[in-house]
Formats: structure tokens, sequence, C-alpha cells
């Protein structure tokens, strides 16, 4: 678990002791600026997940707006086979828990701008990454990253699936991706529809 | 379009890395909600939590064990 904070050498005792008092196997404090939060947390150019390696990584992304403990668990099961069955070929696996200071997101209200989520607090996502070996296995980490997802989804009592686009696998729908209010919908249809009216853009995940 | 670049006002930023074995995986969970997820509580503005699962058997001293199922496997990072 990582705890970052901005604008200190070392971070409050307000903010670790919770966590402490669990008793962590390790702890480990690091002090610097915005410039070595990417190496800190695995996310630098030169770091596996951000180089051409031949593999491939697609990753099932969802927005919660807290933890639900029991599907917490009920993930981490399914991941810990995943990962370390011997025979598994998504050893090298990844699942990101992002949690971000929401109160500026939280400060503007939700039909001002496009952006859909900000009632939303965490992003969610296992990375699933492996040597791409025909059809067979994408289909199996795509079964298994949706399975994973269904019992996040589950588990948050949303009653629409609400993803990262740029974290998104490419088969969730416009409403996932964007917002399932028909407004909004809407809204950008007619936007698309403004700026962009011979669908020029829309390679990926087009809003419309 | 407007767009505005801001200056930076904190340039410094501190971590803390706790490392958890996998059978914490719901107590982990409860107190982020806790602190910061239920009950009208926000996360800090000058806060960032991230966590990541992933299988490290080098660190993993039960590797060699018998037990290679075992919830000790992955750690919480």
């Amino acid at each position: 678990m990582y705890l970052i904070q901005e604008g200190v050498n070392a971070v409050d005792a307000a903010y670790t002791k919770p966590f402490l008092n669990l008793g962590p196997i390790s702890t480990q404090a690091l002090s610097g600026t915005y410039r070595d939060l990417a190496k800190w947390t695995g996310i630098s150019l030169d770091a596996p997940p951000c180089n051409k390696t031949g593999n491939a990584n697609p990753r099932f992304p969802i927005y919660l707006k807290s933890y639900n403990t029991t599907a917490q668990g009920l993930v981490y099961d399914l991941f810990r086979q995943a990962t370390t069955n011997a025979s598994s070929p998504f050893s090298n696996s990844l699942f990101m828990f992002e949690g971000y200071s929401q109160q500026g997101v939280k400060a503007i209200s939700k039909d001002a701008t496009a952006f859909a989520y900000r009632a939303e607090n965490l992003l969610v996502a296992p990375l699933l990454t492996y040597a791409p070996n025909g059809p067979g296995l994408d289909k199996v980490a795509f079964k298994l990253g949706n399975q994973i997802r269904q019992i996040l989804y589950e588990g948050s009592g949303a009653t629409s699936l609400n993803t990262y686009v740029n974290y998104a696998y490419g088969d969730e729908t416009p409403r996932a991706w964007y917002g399932s209010e028909a407004w909004r919908q809407n809204r950008l249809h007619a936007l698309k529809e403004d700026f962009d009216p011979r669908s020029k853009f829309s390679f990926y995940a087009p809003i419309a | 379009m407007t767009s505005k670049i801001y200056d930076i006002k904190h340039p410094n930023y501190a971590m803390e890395t706790l490392i958890f074995s996998g059978d914490q995986v719901e107590a982990v969970y409860k107190v982020a909600n806790e602190q910061w997820l239920t009950n009208g509580k926000a996360m800090p503005v000058d806060l960032i939590n991230w966590s990541y699962w992933y299988f490290d058997p080098a660190t993993d001293p039960h590797k060699v064990s018998a037990e290679p199922m075992s919830a000790r496997i992955i750690r919480i990072f």
C-alpha cells in the first residue's frame, strides 16, 4: 500500500498509523519531489509496464465509491489463483487500486462538464500480463478479467458499469466509458456531430 | 478554449510503502474505507493512496514450502 503525501518530507503519522496498527510485513519511507513519483510507483519510462516486451496487457477497469471488503476478498482469491498456479500464463499480472484526493473534483457539479464520474473515488483495474499465444489464451484472459470486474461491480451496488476509458478493454459501451445518463449521451452525440460529422476520429472508444 | 498552467506550490512529496500479507486483504481495505471513503469521510487534499497486488516469489519466504497456494503468497504493496 502506497501512502503518498504532497508538501512534506515524511508522511504524517495520522495517515500511516491506522494501517501500521494492522501489522504490515514491512514498511519503507521515501522522500523527494513530484519528479520521483512515477519511479516510486513502478511506472517510470524504464519500468516493465511501460516497455514494449511483446506481452499483452489488457485491463478491465471499474470506478468505485468505496471498497466492498467481501468483494475484495473474492477477487483476491481469483487473482491469487491466476498469478500463482504453476502453469498460469498470468503470473506477472498486476492488480491496481488508485485513490486520489477528490475534493476539487467533487467541487464541480456533475452536469457542468463532459466528465461523468465525479462521484467515484477509486479507479480499480486488474492488468493481466501474458505472452500472446493465439485467440484461445486471449479468450481466457478476457473471461478472467470480466469475471473479476463483475464481482467488483456486483459488490458496488451501482446500477451502471462505470469504466475509465484510458484503461478500458475496448468492448465496453459508450455509456460505460462516458456516463450512462441519457442527457449526457445526447449532448455527447450532438457534440460529435458538430465536431466530427464524418466520424474520422473513431478508432478507439468513440463517444458516438 | 482556454488553458492555464498553474505554478507548483509543493514540489516535495513523501511516500510510505506498507507491505501486507494476503490474509490481511479485507482488514486493509476496511481501514481505507473508514479513513477516507465511507460515513461522510473524504480523501485529504494532500494524500494519494494506491495499492498493487502482485505475485512476488523473490521476497516470499514460503516460496519453496509445500504451500504454493497459500494466502501469504501475494503481497499487497
